[in-house]
C-alpha cells in the first residue's frame, strides 16, 4: 500500500468516525438528589414524631377520595406505626363544574367532628300527609333503612328514595338528592298545582338564583324544557321531576309524587322537611394522626389553626391522581379517640393531597 | 467523691460489663469471608499476571539474543598478543623461523598464530606497517589497516621472503610490541582487511608466483587487550554513520482483560497506524499516529440518584461502553540489534466515538435499556498507555511484533460516574505486523 493511499484511509476513517461521533443522541438526564418532599415533624401529646417520606420507610400516599358522594382530598403519610392524614372536604358539591377542584386557601377551617348527632332528620311527622303514612321505607344510596324515620350522621350527598305506604295500603315512591353538611349554592322548590279537566300546571320558586333552564320529567319521560309546565291527559299517579340548571351552575333534580283524584296521598319534596344541620364541611380540613397504637382526631376549636405557607403542584402519583403539595403549620389539639382525653399537637407540615 | 483506686476500678467494671458483649454472628464472618475471598482473587490474578509478563520477557529477551547470536564471525577474527614478550596462544600448529636483517629475532620469543609461507627466493622488505603500541608489559591489539595511523620502523624491515601474516615481535630494547604487518602491495590495495588471514593469502598469491602457498590454522585467541588511555591513537577508519528514517505502516490485533470482569480474553484491541522511526546507530525514536478500536470493553460507569418523593427512589444509570475508537500518537524508544528491535511506548490516546448501552435502573430493577453511539460521558476524552514492544524485521519490508502494555492514566471520570469495573487498567496484548513504506 502506497504511504498516501493510507494516508488517505486514515483521513477518511477519521471523518467517518468525527461524523458518527457528532451525529450521537443525548443521554437522559438522571434525576436531581433531593432530600425528602413529604415531612411532618412535631409533637402530640408531648411526643414526638417525625416523618420523611422515602427514609424508614415512610411513603406519602396521596389519593382523591369520595366521602359519602362528595370529592375529599386526602393525604397519609405512614411508616407503617406512626402516621399522620389528612382530610380536606370539597366544596360546591351541587356544581359539577365545580365539585372535585381544589381550593386552595391561606388557612382552612377545622371540620366538625361527627358521627355522634345527626345531621339529617326526616321523620314521618316531618310530611305535611303525615296522618295518612302508615310508614316510610327510606333507601339511601341504595341501602334500604330500617326505620320510618331517615337519620344520617354524616356529611354528604345522598341518593335518597322514599316510599311510603299510606294507611289505605297505596304506596307511593320519589327519589332526591339531599346535600347533607355541604352548602347549597340554589335553593328552589317545585310549585305544582291541578287545576279542571285535571290538567297539572307546575312551575320553579327559585327566591335567589337565575334559572337558566329546566326539564320536566313525568315519570322520567321528558314532557317540557319550558319555565312552566301544564299537561293534561295524563295518568292519575305520576312522578314530576323537574330538572334545573341554574345560571351559577348549579344542577339539581326535584321530585314529587301527584296523585291527581287523592290528593292527600301525595309525596312533597322531603328535602326541604326535617331536620337538617347548619354545620358545613366546605373546604374545612380534617387531621387523624396514628402513634403508638393510639388515634387522635383534631377538633375544631379556637385554638385550632392550619396555617398554610405554600400550596404547589407536586405531579402525579402511581395510579394517576394530580397531588398537591402544602406546607403549614399545624397547631390543633386532638382528641384521643379511645380515651376521649384532648391533647395538643403542633406540627411542621409537608403533605401531599390527592386533587 | 471518693478517690479510692478500687471504687474507681469498680466503676470502670461495672461500667464495662454493663455493655453486651459483641455476639457472633455467621453472616458477619460469611460476609467478611466473602470480602476476603474477592481481595484474595484480585491478588492472585494480579501475581498470574506479573509472573506471566515476567516469563514472557525473559523469552523474549533471551530470545532476541539467540537470533542476533552470530557463530561464524568469531571464526573469522583473529589476534595476536604480546605480554610480557611472550605471545599467548592456544593451539599454536606453526612456529616459524623469521630472519630480519637488522634485528634480533627471538624465535623463541614470537609466536604466530598463523601460518605462514616461506620461499628462498623472494624475500619481500616488507613495509611493514607497524603499529606500535607499546604496551609496557600489557596487551596491546594492533588492526591490520592502511588508515591505521601508521609508523615505519626504519631497519626493521622484515626479511622474510613472503610474509603474509599478522605476528608479533619483540623489538631489541626489550620492549613488548605487536605488529601487524601486512605486505606492501597490499597496503595499496586492501583497505579493510579485517584479519582474514586467508584472504591475503589469497592476494598475496599474486606477487609470489609460483610459491608453495600454506595456511596455516589459526585459532581464535581467548584474550582481549585494552590499552592504556595514553596509548590510544585517533582512528582513521572513516566511521560508517547508520542513520535512517522510515516510515511504516503498523496493524496490530490483540486481547484485552474485560474492565467488568477483568478476564483477559474477553475484549478485543485492534490498532492500525501510520508512523516515523528514526534510527541513531541502532536507538530508535518512532512516533506517528493511529486508529484504536476497542471491542466488548464492558467499560460500565454509573450514575446513581436517591430521589425523594412519594417514597425513595434510587436511580441508577449504567453506561455500559462496548466499543471504543481511539486517534492517538504513541513515543517509542527502543534499540535495534541486527533485525531485532525492542523497546517502550507510551501513546496519547483522544476518544473519538464509542458504542454504549444504557441500563436505567429502578430501585434495582431494569426499567429501560437503549443504545447509544458517540457518547463520551462519564469517560476521560483523553488517556494514555504504556507498553514494552518487540519486532523483528522477517523481510526488508515487512516485520512481525509483539506488544504488551496497560492504561496509564484511566479511561474513567470519577467526578460525575462511579466506576463499577473490575479493572480500571486492563492489561493487553498485540501481535503487529510492520509494513516499512519509505527507507
Amino acid at each position: 500500500m502506497k504511504l498516501k493511499q493510507l494516508t488517505y484511509f486514515l483521513i477518511i476513517s477519521s471523518l467517518i468516525a468525527l461524523n458518527y461521533s457528532c451525529s450521537k443522541k443525548d443521554l437522559p438526564v438522571i434525576p436531581y438528589e433531593n432530600s425528602p418532599v413529604f415531612n411532618v415533624t412535631g409533637t402530640i401529646n408531648n411526643s414526638a414524631i417525625d416523618l420523611h417520606a422515602g427514609e424508614n420507610n415512610a411513603f406519602m400516599l396521596a389519593k382523591l377520595e369520595e366521602f359519602n358522594g362528595v370529592p375529599q382530598f386526602t393525604g397519609q403519610l405512614s411508616d407503617g406505626e406512626t402516621s399522620m392524614a389528612i382530610q380536606i372536604y370539597d366544596a360546591n358539591t351541587d356544581i359539577p363544574t365545580l365539585s372535585g377542584n381544589f381550593i386552595e386557601k391561606q388557612n382552612y377551617v377545622f371540620g366538625e367532628q361527627f358521627g355522634s348527632t345527626p345531621l339529617l332528620k326526616i321523620s314521618v311527622n316531618d310530611f305535611s300527609n303525615s296522618g295518612e303514612i302508615e310508614h316510610i321505607i327510606w333507601t339511601i344510596d341504595g341501602i334500604q333503612q330500617t326505620s320510618s324515620t331517615l337519620t344520617i350522621y354524616e356529611p354528604g350527598k345522598y341518593n335518597i328514595c322514599a316510599e311510603l305506604v299510606f294507611t289505605n295500603g297505596e304506596e307511593a315512591k320519589t327519589c332526591n338528592s339531599i346535600i347533607v353538611g355541604y352548602k347549597n349554592n340554589a335553593e328552589f322548590s317545585i310549585n305544582w298545582d291541578i287545576i279542571q279537566n285535571y290538567t297539572i300546571t307546575a312551575f320553579l320558586e327559585a327566591p335567589s338564583n337565575t334559572i337558566k333552564n329546566v326539564k320536566w320529567f313525568i315519570d322520567d319521560v321528558l314532557q317540557s324544557d319550558s319555565i312552566e309546565l301544564m299537561l293534561n291527559n295524563i295518568s292519575n299517579r305520576f312522578t314530576l321531576t323537574a330538572e334545573v340548571e341554574f345560571q351559577n351552575g348549579v344542577v339539581s333534580k326535584r321530585e314529587v309524587f301527584i296523585n291527581k283524584s287523592l290528593s292527600f296521598l301525595n309525596v312533597e319534596d322531603f328535602t326541604l322537611i326535617g331536620q337538617k344541620t347548619s354545620l358545613k364541611w366546605d373546604t374545612s380540613v380534617s387531621f387523624t394522626i396514628v402513634k403508638e397504637g393510639k388515634t387522635y382526631q383534631s377538633i375544631n376549636d379556637v385554638n385550632s389553626s392550619f396555617i398554610i405557607n405554600d400550596i404547589s403542584d407536586y405531579g402525579t402519583n402511581a395510579d394517576g391522581t394530580k397531588v398537591k403539595l402544602l406546607k403549614g403549620q399545624l397547631n390543633s389539639p386532638f382528641i384521643n379517640q379511645t380515651t376521649g382525653a384532648t391533647v395538643n399537637g403542633s406540627f411542621q407540615i409537608e403533605i401531599g393531597l390527592g386533587y | 467523691m471518693s478517690t479510692d483506686k478500687n471504687n474507681i476500678d469498680q466503676l470502670f467494671s461495672d461500667a464495662a460489663h454493663s455493655q453486651k458483649a459483641p455476639q457472633y454472628n455467621a453472616a458477619y464472618w460469611a460476609e467478611m469471608n466473602a470480602l476476603l475471598n474477592a481481595k484474595d482473587a484480585k491478588k492472585r490474578a494480579f501475581i498470574l499476571w506479573a509472573f506471566a509478563g515476567s516469563a514472557l520477557f525473559a523469552v523474549l529477551f533471551l530470545s532476541l539474543f539467540i537470533v542476533n547470536m552470530d557463530f561464524n564471525q568469531a571464526e573469522k577474527r583473529y589476534t595476536q598478543t604480546a605480554l610480557h614478550n611472550t605471545v599467548i596462544t592456544e593451539h599454536s600448529d606453526v612456529t616459524i623461523k623469521e630472519s630480519t636483517n637488522d634485528q634480533k629475532t627471538s624465535t623463541q620469543n614470537e609466536v604466530y598464530n598463523s601460518k605462514i609461507n616461506q620461499t628462498d627466493n623472494s624475500s619481500l622488505n616488507t613495509q611493514s606497517t607497524i603499529t606500535s603500541l607499546e604496551s609496557n608489559n600489557e596487551k596491546s591489539v594492533v588492526q591490520n589497516s592502511n588508515d591505521l595511523q601508521t609508523k615505519t620502523a626504519s631497519g626493521e624491515k622484515y626479511s622474510k621472503d613472503k610474509l603474509s601474516l599478522t605476528y608479533a615481535h619483540t623489538m631489541g630494547n626489550g620492549t613488548d610490541k605487536i605488529y601487524e604487518s601486512k605486505s606492501a602491495k597490499l597496503n595499496n590495495d586492501r583497505v579493510n582487511s579485517n584479519h582474514d588471514l586467508v584472504e591475503e593469502n589469497t592476494l598475496n598469491d599474486e606477487y609470489f608466483d609460483n610459491e608453495e602457498v600454506q595456511t596455516l590454522p589459526f585459532d581464535k585467541t581467548n584474550s582481549i587487550h585494552q590499552n592504556d588511555p595514553g596509548d590510544l591513537f585517533n582512528s582513521a577508519l572513516k566511521y560508517k554513520s547508520n542513520r535512517s528514517l522510515t516510515v511504516y505502516s503498523k496493524l496490530s490485533g490483540g486481547l484485552m482483560e474485560n474492565y467488568k470482569t477483568s478476564r483477559p480474553y474477553e475484549s478485543g484491541l485492534l490498532d492500525l497506524s501510520l508512523n516515523l522511526e528514526m534510527n541513531f546507530d541502532g536507538v530508535l525514536l518512532r512516533t506517528g499516529i493511529g486508529t484504536q478500536l476497542t471491542s466488548n470493553a464492558d467499560l460500565i460507569v454509573s450514575q446513581r440518584a436517591k430521589v425523594y418523593g412519594f417514597g425513595v427512589t434510587n436511580h441508577q444509570n449504567d453506561l455500559s461502553y462496548q466499543n471504543l475508537f481511539d486517534i492517538y500518537i504513541p513515543i517509542e524508544l527502543g534499540y535495534k540489534i541486527n533485525a531485532t528491535s525492542f523497546g517502550i511506548g507510551a501513546q496519547a490516546n483522544y476518544l473519538l466515538t464509542t458504542g454504549m448501552v444504557l441500563n436505567n435502573y429502578e430501585n434495582h430493577k431494569l426499567v429501560n435499556r437503549e443504545t447509544y453511539n458517540g457518547s463520551t460521558e462519564g469517560l476521560h476524552t483523553f488517556s494514555t498507555q504504556g507498553y514494552v514492544w518487540m519486532e523483528h524485521q522477517f523481510t526488508s519490508r515487512f516485520s512481525l511484533g509483539l506488544k504488551v502494555g496497560t492504561n496509564i492514566s484511566g479511561r474513567i471520570k470519577d467526578s460525575d460516574y462511579f466506576n463499577q469495573s473490575s479493572t480500571t487498567n486492563p492489561i493487553y496484548g498485540q501481535l503487529s505486523l510492520r509494513f516499512n513504506i519509505i527507507q
